[in-house]
């Protein structure tokens, strides 16, 4: 049995966002296809509560700022070469698991990883697997927080040059989407095999659902509209750009449900002056849900919106809302390589904040939208053991 | 078929005493409306039966406005709680941190609204019986007119806007100011949080908004594209400033009115900023500039504790400021008629009635180029806000009763007043517009 130790910078315990459920899911796969698999998880605990097996959580005592925030991947990733004890831990790990092969998720664990291996002179297969242009997205997330042009260009040569070493290198690359792909070719990828993000089944709660949906209708609330999202800065630009604090669009008993982390991020936007107290009338501040409780919400809901202005890959939540059937108002990059989809006649595509707006008001008075047993049986292709399918293929070959 | 026109006067039922702005304004539109437009019927919110009432359609009818007991005896809490704040030596009173002062301010509105609430149980237990009571019902072809503070009510904005909804009636909103919005720092806390709602609200229901000047229109329409909201029909109508007092009666002010001196009308609080006359007294002290005394009329408000404790303690100024309150109508009309000259350094207004007043008494005025305050006339001397050199050669140039003199003459030349009527004339015919 082939074993493969795959190394993150993030835990996959209670998996949140979209990276989390993504190599969740590629765990699993990998397990269902008779490989044996041990996940690493190499992370700022202070970001992330429940810790796997493996997983080396790390307390990191230095000067808190956006800047060190938005780069703490990088910052951890460094770690693995340069905290002996760390450097220690992983060493010991490789050893002892003696995989067949290596796994990095995201460029970031390289930054030390790339040492360590060299120092245990690796040459069995390594497997980048992407889920996004990573210097690119950085690069954007940087410029939208306001860091200086200095420190943020030092920051993404840093970022550039690994991901491209670590493109070259790499026996096989995984990407999201056909883009990052052609992007990766023209760096001198050996092997890239393209695997879109999915999504597992709905679960469907109908008490839950039923109680919330009572809960709302009480109070006089008949539309609900969703916007799902990490604390992932993108997850907040999108949502300003795309309505923001424009929302006297929308009827009296209609509100957006903010669920996840972004809820937070952008009711702080939201704080510093009195439309702190308007956009409450239109838009609920829900955060974080379980799982059980945010499969209820999607059930009740008339509509999701993706408003996803930028970053890379392919948006895993797009999946889910395409999955739930319900009525979806996205922008073109949140559509991206879910292009087949654009047609159904439950998706409306806006392109800009007016487009967008007008969309949801547009769908939300359109009648429920049936949908054809062919475009029902399409929908399966968007589970993750059909989008996952041609890694399972390029890792036999290696 | 034509409908009619309700005039909602809450308000006035629930103010007594001398009325300010707003009540002002629901009294003067609504008496001179009545009389202008026969379709223009009495009616206010009653609280207690959650309904649209009819009032006395001879409400207007008597000479002096009738006295509602409730709001008076609310009215004198209020003043009641205030005086005794006010009772704590300045000194003492400087001492208090700022959120001790917000936790005392917290305590006496809480004091407020459970009298008014307990009053209102109390009314509405004899009320449920009351024959006298007939509820309003709107019909689609009707439009309510509400002139008064309705972000004070949210029970009202609710049955109003759910009302709309249900019936389809026409609304148009008399908007003053969205200071609260956009200058928020100039209160305390616990206004913009029902204010910003209230503003909301208004431009998603209305079929027509009355913002009482340009600047505020201008407010108004930043409001509505920074929340997204589809305007309605804007008209901005210019309040009225033809009824002063006939009566004079000279009041105490505590300086040698031989000498001649300046007024300076208006609740004292941070956004009206009686802190430039006292940089601009200093100024004159500081530089040998003889300025003739200010008097403000007005009750001390909150954040304001320092400036109040400065004039009356600063041996440079206190002499030269006076600050006095609880003055009667023909005691205003008196001290606007002698006066040298009246100043209104206001950091940002929605209208700044005083300016209009002064104007009609012919008195100078000396007001902020800020916001609407620089719409009124241009009879109005305008000086920078910030500025108190600029207001010190102003103040210095009409304690010449000569140069006072002069720019009277030329004000009762060149000031036409606005009178009320035209106000509600012009105004019924755009209410007809919508209906």
């Amino acid at each position: 049995m082939k074993k493969i130790l795959i190394f993150g910078s993030y835990p996959i315990e209670d998996a949140q966002h979209g990276g989390q459920k993504r190599v969740e899911a590629i765990v699993k796969t990998y397990k269902t296809n008779g490989f044996l698999v041990r996940y690493v998880g190499v992370y700022d605990r202070s970001f992330y509560p429940k810790t796997g097996k493996h997983d080396i959580a790390l307390h990191i005592d230095r000067k808190f700022n956006l800047t060190s925030a938005l780069t703490s991947d990088m910052s951890v990733g460094k770690l693995i070469y340069s905290d002996l004890k760390v450097r220690g831990r992983v060493k010991l790990l490789i050893n002892e698991f003696d995989p067949d092969i290596i796994e990095i998720e995201q460029v970031f664990p390289y930054f030390g990883l790339a040492e360590v291996l060299r120092e245990l002179r690796w040459k069995k297969p390594l497997i980048y697997n992407s889920q996004n242009i990573e210097y690119d997205l950085k690069d954007k997330i940087l410029k939208g927080a306001g860091v200086n042009n200095e420190e943020r260009k030092a920051i993404i040569d840093d970022i550039f040059s690994l991901e491209r070493e670590l493109v070259r290198v790499s026996n096989l690359v995984i990407t999201c989407t056909k883009s990052d792909s052609e992007k990766y070719q023209s760096w001198g990828a050996k092997n890239i095999v393209c695997a879109p993000n999915g999504t597992s089944e709905l679960i469907r709660n109908s008490k839950l659902s039923e109680k919330l949906k009572n809960e709302y209708t009480g109070e006089g609330i008949n539309k609900l509209i969703l916007f799902i999202g990490s604390a992932h800065p993108p997850n907040e630009t999108g949502f300003m750009d795309m309505i923001g604090s424009k929302i006297g669009f929308l009827k009296p008993d209609t509100r957006i449900l903010l669920i996840g982390g972004v809820s937070e991020l952008i009711r702080q936007r939201f704080s510093v002056d009195y439309r702190q107290y308007c956009v409450p009338l239109r838009v609920e501040f829900v955060g974080r849900v379980s799982e059980e409780k945010l499969a209820a919400f999607i059930n009740i809901a008339d509509m999701i919106i993706l408003p996803i202005v930028e970053g890379g890959g392919s948006n895993i939540k797009t999946a889910e809302a395409l999955m739930s059937g319900k009525k979806i108002v996205a922008t073109p990059i949140a559509m991206r390589s879910f292009e087949e989809f654009k047609q159904y006649p439950n998706v409306l595509i806006a392109k800009d904040g007016v487009q967008f707006r007008d969309s949801i008001s547009l769908l939300l008075r359109s009648p429920k939208l049936q949908l054809s047993n062919t475009e029902i049986s399409k929908l399966d292709s968007l589970k993750w053991e059909s989008t996952l399918l041609p890694i399972v293929g390029a890792l036999k070959e290696l | 078929m034509s409908g009619h026109i309700y005039i909602d006067i809450t308000e006035l039922k629930n103010w007594d005493g001398h009325l300010t702005g707003v009540q002002r304004l629901v009294y003067n539109l609504a008496k001179e409306l009545k009389e202008v437009d026969d379709r223009v019927l009495l009616c206010s919110y009653n609280p207690a039966q959650n309904i649209i009432q009819f009032e006395d359609q001879s409400y207007f009818s008597q000479n002096e406005k009738p006295r509602n007991i409730e709001a008076i005896e609310t009215s004198k809490l209020k003043s009641k709680l205030t005086s005794i704040y006010f009772k704590i030596p300045a000194e003492t009173r400087q001492k208090i941190p700022t959120n001790t002062k917000e936790a005392i301010k917290r305590v006496g509105r809480k004091t407020i609204h459970l009298t008014h609430k307990t009053k209102l149980a109390l009314q509405s237990k004899s009320s449920k019986n009351s024959i006298n009571i007939q509820e309003v019902k709107l019909e689609p072809n009707d439009i309510i007119l509400i002139p008064g503070r309705l972000w004070d009510h949210q029970e009202f904005i609710n049955y109003i806007t759910g009302y709309k909804e249900k019936v389809g009636f026409k609304l148009a909103v008399v908007i003053y100011d969205l200071v609260p919005i956009y200058q928020q720092h100039t209160f305390g806390p616990g206004l913009t949080d029902r204010y910003a709602p209230y503003i909301f609200q208004s431009v998603y229901y209305a079929d027509l908004l009355l913002p009482i000047s340009e600047s505020t229109k201008s407010d108004l329409l930043r409001f509505s594209n920074e929340m997204g909201l589809k305007v309605p029909q804007v008209k901005v109508i210019r309040l009225g400033d033809d009824n002063p007092s006939a009566i004079l009666k000279q009041p105490e002010i505590g300086v040698d009115i031989n000498k001649g001196f300046g007024i300076c009308i208006g609740t004292i609080e941070a956004r009206k900023n009686h802190t430039l006359i006292y940089y601009a007294y200093k100024l004159a002290a500081s530089e040998g500039v003889e300025l003739a005394p200010t008097i403000i009329i007005g009750k001390p408000g909150w954040l304001t504790d320092n400036i109040v404790y400065f004039i009356e303690h600063d041996s440079d100024v206190k002499e030269k400021i006076k600050i006095i309150s609880n003055i009667t109508d023909a005691e205003i009309s008196w001290l606007y008629k002698n006066a040298l000259f009246s100043v209104y350094p206001s950091q940002y207004e929605g209208w700044g009635l005083p300016i209009a007043e002064s104007l009609v008494y012919g008195t100078p005025v000396v007001a902020s180029n800020t916001s609407s305050m620089k719409e009124i006339s241009d009879l109005t001397d305008l000086i920078s806000p910030f500025d108190s050199r600029e207001l010190m050669e102003r103040l210095k140039y009409y304690s010449n009763k000569d140069n006072s003199f002069k720019k009277r003459q030329r004000i009762s030349k060149e000031y036409s007043s606005h009178s009320w009527k035209s106000l509600a004339k012009t105004l019924s015919r755009v209410l007809s517009s919508i209906m």
